[in-house]
């Protein structure tokens, strides 16, 4: 499959699902600080990656995009609530290319909005015993628990590693940190949710486990990387954002590992600093660094090796299953993981 | 906050000597290290994960659920009881669908060793021409609406003609919910092919309105010849 129709397929997913979280935002007061706000992050016009390979494995596996449009609306109000939250936890300045919600308008309100974003995405949950009956919404039900407890469990680990300035991680906690923070909500509980959708609760879902966290981290990998070198109307956040952050990186957890010692402690100082106290020009140093230590060459490698790992999951797993446009669809997101030039 | 500009290039910037080209620079041997080390690391990981998982939702289990508080309760007890036995009959439900799909297989095997086979489904899910095939409504019907599947039966032999005579049984769902045969509809119930033809049998399952969501399994027969059948299958919604 091409990379247009991939994008296309992709962004037919997301306006869909859209659509769908219009439907679940009551249409009463406070408008101004709370419900019209909780379209701002989703009209941004986000990837809906969530979405889509949660429709698309539920269509791989016989359903159709209609019985998981409520589980697919329910990831995307979750996954938005987070960047959020996100945003505060990192203050962080844009998201896709405008000022983050508690930048412009105030911290106090935009906490407000992610909760609200947190609890609407019950109500689908609920409803999908219209679609599905009520065993099947139990399963989703406890899937999607499961996605929130790992994600914000991933987040406290990270949180703590920059509020501690631990320094000697290395690519094992990376990868535990990146499966709980990111991978299960991005990649796992999506593919599962849709393929125990698509095949009426038939199929075991654990056997989705390594494929969903092989194409996550690539994904999460590739994202991390995109931050220190992408063109910023491109990536809609602040280029390098991820440094002045202190996000533990796979790129400055390769850099904290082979810098020598001045370096290092140069470093460690600049993470130790509040963030609003951190500058640009010793980020831009860091970055110059992770350079001429191939810290960016080694995480994309490690991102093409997950990649490549994921397609052979996808091999082992979709081969049994008829040729379809979405099976299609989810080989060529990956393989556009492994092609992708940036 | 103060921003890093990029360096536009979007690639590692040659330095110290290093080419720009990463390809140029691999050693496949070193690469396959790399990548067997970081792989069974993540596997490593993720299982660590989930088996921690597991263990933090058993121990939450037993701190959520009092064994004595449910056992000093005597309603919350039968409920408790009514509840597994309701699971235990669909372990047990779940379990005879298996063992009739086995039965199919082995059975269609016979069939297929004794060449008396004449007999071809639309639609059959098993994939498998030994199983006992499956056919199923294309979407989830409402109660009160009436579902649809088609069913083509295939005349294999060349030279003689044979009658099918079909016979249905009642659709049994989860927890002793039942379709009743008389709601199924064969048009038509009895036909005759010639060598060598295929005919079209429309079966119409009206889903009574009291009838309770779930999935629902009924046996289709021909009267004479025992090893001729299928399974159809309706979700309920």
């Amino acid at each position: 499959m091409a990379d247009d129709v991939m994008k296309s397929m992709l962004a037919e997913y997301s306006s869909y699902t859209l659509k769908g979280i219009h439907h679940f935002i009551p249409d009463k007061e406070p408008r101004k600080y709370l419900y019209d706000l909780i379209t701002d992050y989703p009209n941004r016009g986000g990837k809906g990656f969530r979405p889509g390979l949660c429709i698309s494995t539920c269509k791989a596996f016989g359903g159709s995009a209609s019985q998981a449009l409520y589980s697919a609306v329910s990831l995307e109000l979750l996954h938005n609530a987070f960047l959020i939250h996100d945003d505060i936890e990192d203050e962080s300045i844009s998201r896709r290319n405008k000022p983050t919600m508690h930048r412009y308008n105030n911290t106090g309100i935009a906490i407000n909005v992610g909760d609200a974003m947190n609890v609407l995405s019950l109500y689908p949950l609920f409803m999908n015993k219209e679609k599905l009956g009520p065993s099947l919404s139990m399963k989703i039900f406890l899937e999607v628990q499961h996605m929130v407890t790992e994600s914000v469990e991933g987040q406290a680990m990270e949180l703590g590693w920059r509020k501690d300035n631990v320094c000697g991680l290395g690519d094992e906690d990376y990868l535990r940190m990146i499966l709980k923070k990111t991978c299960w909500y991005t990649c796992i509980h999506p593919i599962r949710i849709g393929a125990i959708i698509g095949s009426q609760g038939k199929v075991t879902p654990d056997r989705f486990n390594r494929f969903g966290y092989f194409m996550g981290t690539a994904f999460q990998i590739q994202d991390d990387v995109l931050n220190l070198v992408a063109e910023e109307n491109k990536y809609g956040k602040e280029i390098g954002g991820d440094i002045i952050e202190g996000k533990r990186t796979l790129m400055l957890i390769h850099l904290l590992k082979h810098c020598n010692s001045r370096e290092l402690k140069k470093i460690k100082d600049f993470l130790a600093m509040p963030i609003c106290s951190r500058d640009a020009e010793t980020a831009a140093w860091i970055l110059k660094l992770m350079h001429r230590y191939n810290s960016l060459g080694y995480s994309r490698n490690i991102s093409k090796y997950m990649a490549g790992a994921a397609l052979k999951e996808f091999y082992s797993i979709f081969s049994v299953l008829p040729a379809s446009k979405d099976k299609t669809f989810i080989e060529s997101l990956i393989i556009y993981m492994l092609n992708r030039d940036y | 906050m103060a921003t890093i500009q990029s360096n536009g290039s979007g690639r590692t910037k040659a330095t110290n000597g290093q080419k720009d080209d990463w390809f140029s620079t691999i050693n496949p041997d070193k690469m396959m290290n790399n990548a067997q080390r970081i792989l069974s690391s993540a596997v490593n990981v993720l299982e660590e994960e989930i088996a921690a998982g597991i263990i933090a939702a058993k121990k939450l289990e037993r701190k959520v659920i009092d064994v004595e508080d449910v056992r000093s309760d005597p309603e919350e007890l039968m409920s408790r009881i009514r509840r597994d036995t309701h699971e235990a009959v669909d372990l047990f439900l779940d379990a005879l669908t298996a063992i009739t799909n086995h039965l199919g297989i082995l059975s269609g095997s016979i069939r297929k060793e004794t060449g008396t086979s004449s007999f071809t489904e639309k639609q059959a899910t098993t994939g498998s021409e030994n199983a006992l095939p499956v056919i199923v409504t294309e979407a989830p019907v409402k109660a009160g609406e009436t579902g649809v599947v088609h069913l083509s039966i295939t005349n294999d032999s060349n030279s003689d003609q044979m009658t099918v005579a079909l016979m249905k049984t009642d659709f049994a769902g989860a927890r002793m919910q039942k379709i009743l045969a008389r709601h199924i509809q064969l048009q038509p119930a009895v036909l005759t092919l010639k060598p060598a033809e295929q005919k079209e049998v429309v079966i119409k399952i009206k889903v009574p309105k009291t009838c309770k969501p779930g999935h629902y399994c009924a046996l289709l027969m021909d009267a004479k010849n025992a090893g001729i059948r299928t399974v159809v299958g309706i979700d309920v919604v």
